[in-house]
Order: C-alpha cells, then structure tokens, then sequence
C-alpha cells in the first residue's frame, strides 16, 4: 500500500500543478466531486488487493467493480464539468 | 516569474472545513469516550485492544436481556447423541466409522449429501472426513485432545496404556485438574518466605493478558463473583459438588470441589482457531482446525494455572463442562450472545475463537464490563448460520425467552431472550462455525465501514447480510487449504 499510496501522492501533486498552470477556476463541487473520484480509486485498489490477502477472490473482484464503476462515473463526470469550464473561458 | 493564486476562495474553503467538520463529528459521536489515557488502557478495549466501533456497557447489562431471577445453578452434563459404533455405520452402509463422530449414521449421509453439494467433488475418504491427507490431518491432531491422556502408545519397543496406568495409579484422566497441575517445578514465593506478587488489579489483567498471549491464548475479561454470577459455574462438576466455602486453600475430595470464598474473581480468557482451516472444514464431527485447538488450548490453561500458582495465588479450572460459558463471556466484554447460541461472537474473530474459557482466582482482577459492537442485533437479520445448518438445528428468526425445540439439550428456559441450539441432537458437523459474517479479517476496510455501521445502526443489517452472501464470504473449498501458505497454527497474530 505504501507505493499505491505514493502513485497516487505523486499524480495527484502532477494534476494540482497542471491545473494551477491551466489557470482553471474549479468550483468547490468540483472539488468534492475529484475527492470522491480518488477515495474510490483508493477504495477500488485496496478493497482488491486485501481481499486477495483475505483469500476472498469473489469479494475481490465484486468490490473492485462496484467501486471502480463509481470511480469511472465521478472521474469523467468531473472531467466534463472542469472541460466545460476551460471551454467556456 | 510567474505569481501563483489559489483557485479556492476564502468561502469555499470555509465549506470545506464544513464538510470535514460534520465527518469528524460524526466519527466522534460513534467512537468510544474516554477522560484520560489511564481509562483507554485500563478499560476493556485497552486491555484487548478491541476496534474502535467497541462500546462498553455498564456491568451485567450485556446485549442479551438476562432474567436474573429465573437463573439457577446447572449441573455440568454434556448432552449429546449416542456415540455410534463402527458396526451403526457399517450396517447403514456408511463410511466413516472409524471416527469420534457423533452422527447417527443418517445424519452422516445427510452430512456427506450437504458437503458434496457444497463442495462438488467432495467425498467423505474412507473415514467421513475427506480425502486421505485430510483424514491423517485430523487424526493427529486429536493427541491429547482434552487434555485427557492418550490410550495405548508407543514407548521404547512397547505399546503402553497411559491412561490406564495413570488411572490405575489413582490418577485423573486428563491433566486439567480443578487445582492445576502444581508440579514440583512450580514454586510459590510464600513457601520461600517472599512476599507473594503485588499489583493493582489493573496491572493484575494485564499480566495476565501478557501471559496468556506467551502460552499461545488471544484475549481476557474478568467479573467480579457475586450470588448472580455464581449461578453460571455449575453446581456439580464430573458428579461432584462444587461449593464456596469460607477456607484459605481450595480443595478436591471424592465428593466436592471447594472455592474458597477469598476467590473472588471469574477470569475469561480465548485462543483462537485457524480461520482458513475453520472455514475449510467438510465431513462428520468438526475437523482438524477443532481437535488441533483442544489439543493445544488445554495445555495452555494448565501452564496458566500454573504461572498464578507462582505469583503464590491459586487458579481453579471448572473445566469445559463446569461452567456456561456465553453468558460469563458476555458479562465479561469478550463478545457477544449471538444466534448460534453457544459460541461467543468477539469483536475481532467472530466465532473463531475455540477456548473461550473461564478460571477461577484470588488474583485480584480489574473486573470488564459488557461490550456491545452490533452482533446481537445483527443476528436478528443475518440467519446465514442458521440457513447453513445440514440438520436445521440452530434457531430462527427473532431471539425468544424460551426455545422448546432446545429442551433436550438442558439450556435454561426463560432465562434470557436470545436463541438456544438444540446442542442435544447437534452432531457437532464443522459448518456453521466457518460461516458467521464476523469471522472476516480486517485487511479490506469495507469491513471497518460496515463493522463500524453496524455497531451503531441495525439500518443496513439486512443489505450487509445480503452483500455477504453476493460477495461469498464464509466457508470455502477444504481442498483449496493444501495450496495455502497459511500462517503458524493457522493464526494470523496482526489483528
């Protein structure tokens, strides 16, 4: 978990300085929703790889689908919202 | 260079802070309270470092309703079937009889029919246990199961009857005696005119906790002895009374057994059972992950007796048939009451634990109060145990004051509103221990979410239970066992 945990520290600090240098205005939604996106990445990548730890490959695969889909759905959902954004500046 | 500017205002990040706030709030509000660091480490979740979703109660208030009045003492009689002999299982036409089972030889092939199902490609072996390493597997692992000293062995070219020469000597036939061992090895301190150990009762627990831990046992409560709880050591033990007495030593003759009255404390303790192998069990009469722990558990409640025997105090053993031991557990905040009645459902281990077993002290001992993480209300909507039962013998639906079905096994009647299996015509088949939704290990922490909700809202009980079965937990394949790189003793010691 401690890389998993790095990855991620290290592509959240790319993605704040890609946004500070777009200049973007992200709305505070914007913010919980991004939020939201990555407690499910985390929650996807975790649930799976402790649940294989577990021996419950069922679990595994079921909780990785179900929290990877609500990743997919925020991550483009704020995706849309924040492109919207730029094209409409 | 270029002049950085935050893209959050001052308002919105106030909002946030909202957000965290109300998040921080809310854990605060469901997690235990404390007043100081010496409350965290003395209370029963320091002790036994249980989850944070733990919450005590106060003393004799355990989750299960208790009629005090209508609780009498009980003798220690074990009611089970009639043990079958090989010839019951070869004239039904039943493999398996060369096991300790205690199935009737239908209740075998009802056994058999619900493993192979359950495991297609299962087949109960030549001794209804299962494939030939399995049955080996078992078999060594009932040494001195017990306690109780082995038959006819091996020794130096010979075959010698143990326990039949320890017998005949005017022996017991186990090594679990009420007083403990009290080998010549084992000195007092008082018989070498040193003082006898001094600690709080505090410090006391937690020695106690830390020697258990060493023998090889997991978690430990204590309760104070009063007219109450004294009704949950049975009154008879073996055929012999067991009474209080105002006397400074405890003592056995041919009749009774003696506490003496300055023995003032019930202290509980646990030892863990392999999870995989639980789970992983088929065939008739529990399987090696059960034997192998009565194996080893016995030895180490006698090692403990003998380590408070050298603190100068005195430990007695009412042994596993001179006590109730759900309703001490409780009382003691090592778990719960649940629906498969006998077993204590604990916080961390679900029912996996094989000794949950009880001592009785003149150590003086901080005594822990009920605690309560959502089991038994969770039992109410769950039922998976039940529903896994081959014979249909474990209760359903919502917990009674009384459970005629259980009669026969000698559970009390009107004495708590909980359920009672009747453990009369239970063959003791390894099933339902390995399914009960608390057994899950903590790696993933959707197990804190839905641990953590359910010990404060019985709302989503009946969506986790659904979700446990969508998501197959509980029991798996034996054969799966073999493969696995299991942790020593089938005990992963991290949680």
């Amino acid at each position: 978990m401690f890389f998993v945990g790095l990855a991620v520290a290290v592509a959240l600090t790319l993605f704040v300085v890609w946004l500070i240098r777009q200049q973007l205005a992200i709305k505070w939604y914007e913010w919980i929703i991004g939020f939201l996106a990555v407690a499910s990445l985390f929650a996807t990548v975790q649930h799976y790889f402790s649940s294989l730890e577990e021996n419950e490959p069922t679990s595994a695969w079921m909780g990785a689908l179900i929290f990877g889909i609500i990743f997919l759905i925020l991550a483009a959902l704020d995706w849309q919202l924040i492109i919207r954004h730029k094209k409409v500046a | 260079m270029k002049e950085f500017h935050s893209t959050l205002s001052r308002r919105d990040f106030m909002k946030s802070l909202g957000v965290v706030g109300a998040g921080l709030g809310t854990m605060s509000a469901a997690a235990p309270v404390f007043h100081d660091l010496d409350e965290v480490t003395s209370s029963t979740l320091g002790i036994n470092k249980n989850p944070w979703w733990v919450k005590e109660r106060d003393f004799k208030n355990p989750t299960v309703p208790i009629d005090w009045s209508k609780v009498t003492r009980q003798s220690g009689v074990f009611q089970g079937l009639p043990r079958p002999t090989v010839a019951d299982f070869t004239k039904a036409g039943v493999v398996g009889g060369t096991s300790t089972d205690l199935e009737t030889p239908e209740m075998a092939l009802t056994l058999y029919d619900a493993m192979a199902k359950e495991f297609p490609g299962w087949t109960p072996g030549y001794a209804g246990m299962g494939d030939t390493r399995t049955t080996a597997l078992c078999n060594a692992s009932k040494f001195m199961m017990f306690g109780a000293w082995p038959g006819n062995m091996e020794m130096g070219g010979k075959r010698v009857n143990v326990i039949g020469a320890i017998m005949a000597a005017g022996g017991s036939p186990t090594f679990t005696p009420w007083l403990g061992p009290q080998l010549d090895t084992t000195t007092r301190p008082q018989d070498f005119g040193a003082p006898v150990w001094q600690g709080t009762p505090e410090e006391n627990l937690k020695t106690c906790r830390s020697a258990f831990r060493f023998f090889g046992g997991s978690d430990v409560g204590a309760i104070e002895i009063d007219d109450d709880v004294l009704k949950f050591i049975h009154s008879q033990i073996g055929g012999k009374a067991v009474v209080v007495e105002d006397v400074e030593e405890a003592y056995e003759t041919a009749t009774k057994m003696v506490i003496p009255r300055k023995c003032k404390w019930i202290l509980m303790w646990s030892a863990r059972q392999s999870l995989e192998a639980t789970r992983r069990q088929a065939g008739i009469t529990e399987s090696h992950a059960v034997w192998y722990s009565y194996s080893r558990f016995p030895k180490v409640g006698a090692q403990f007796q003998e380590f408070i025997r050298g603190l100068g105090y005195q430990a007695l053993n009412p042994g596993m048939m001179g006590f109730l031991a759900n309703p001490l557990a409780a009382l003691a905040g090592m778990g719960e009451h649940g629906r498969m009645s006998s077993p204590t459902i604990t916080p961390k281990y679900g029912t996996t634990n094989r000794a949950m077993w009880a001592l009785i002290t003149d150590l003086p001992l901080l005594p822990t109060p009920p605690i309560d993480f959502g089991a038994y209300k969770f039992c109410k909507t769950c039922g998976i145990c039940a529903d896994s039962c081959p014979f249909n013998l474990i209760q359903k639906g919502d917990p009674t004051w009384e459970n005629p079905a259980s009669a026969k096994s000698g559970i009390q009647q009107g004495t708590f509103e909980g359920w009672r299996t009747n453990t009369a015509d239970c063959p003791h088949c390894p099933t339902c221990q390995g399914t009960c939704p608390f057994n899950s290990k903590p790696d993933s922490f959707l197990h804190a979410v839905v641990k953590g909700t359910v010990a404060n809202t019985p709302l989503l009980n009946s969506f986790f239970t659904n979700m446990e079965k969508a998501m197959d937990y509980g029991r798996k394949d034996p054969e799966e066992w073999w493969d696995m790189d299991d942790f020593t003793y089938g005990i992963d010691t991290s949680y």
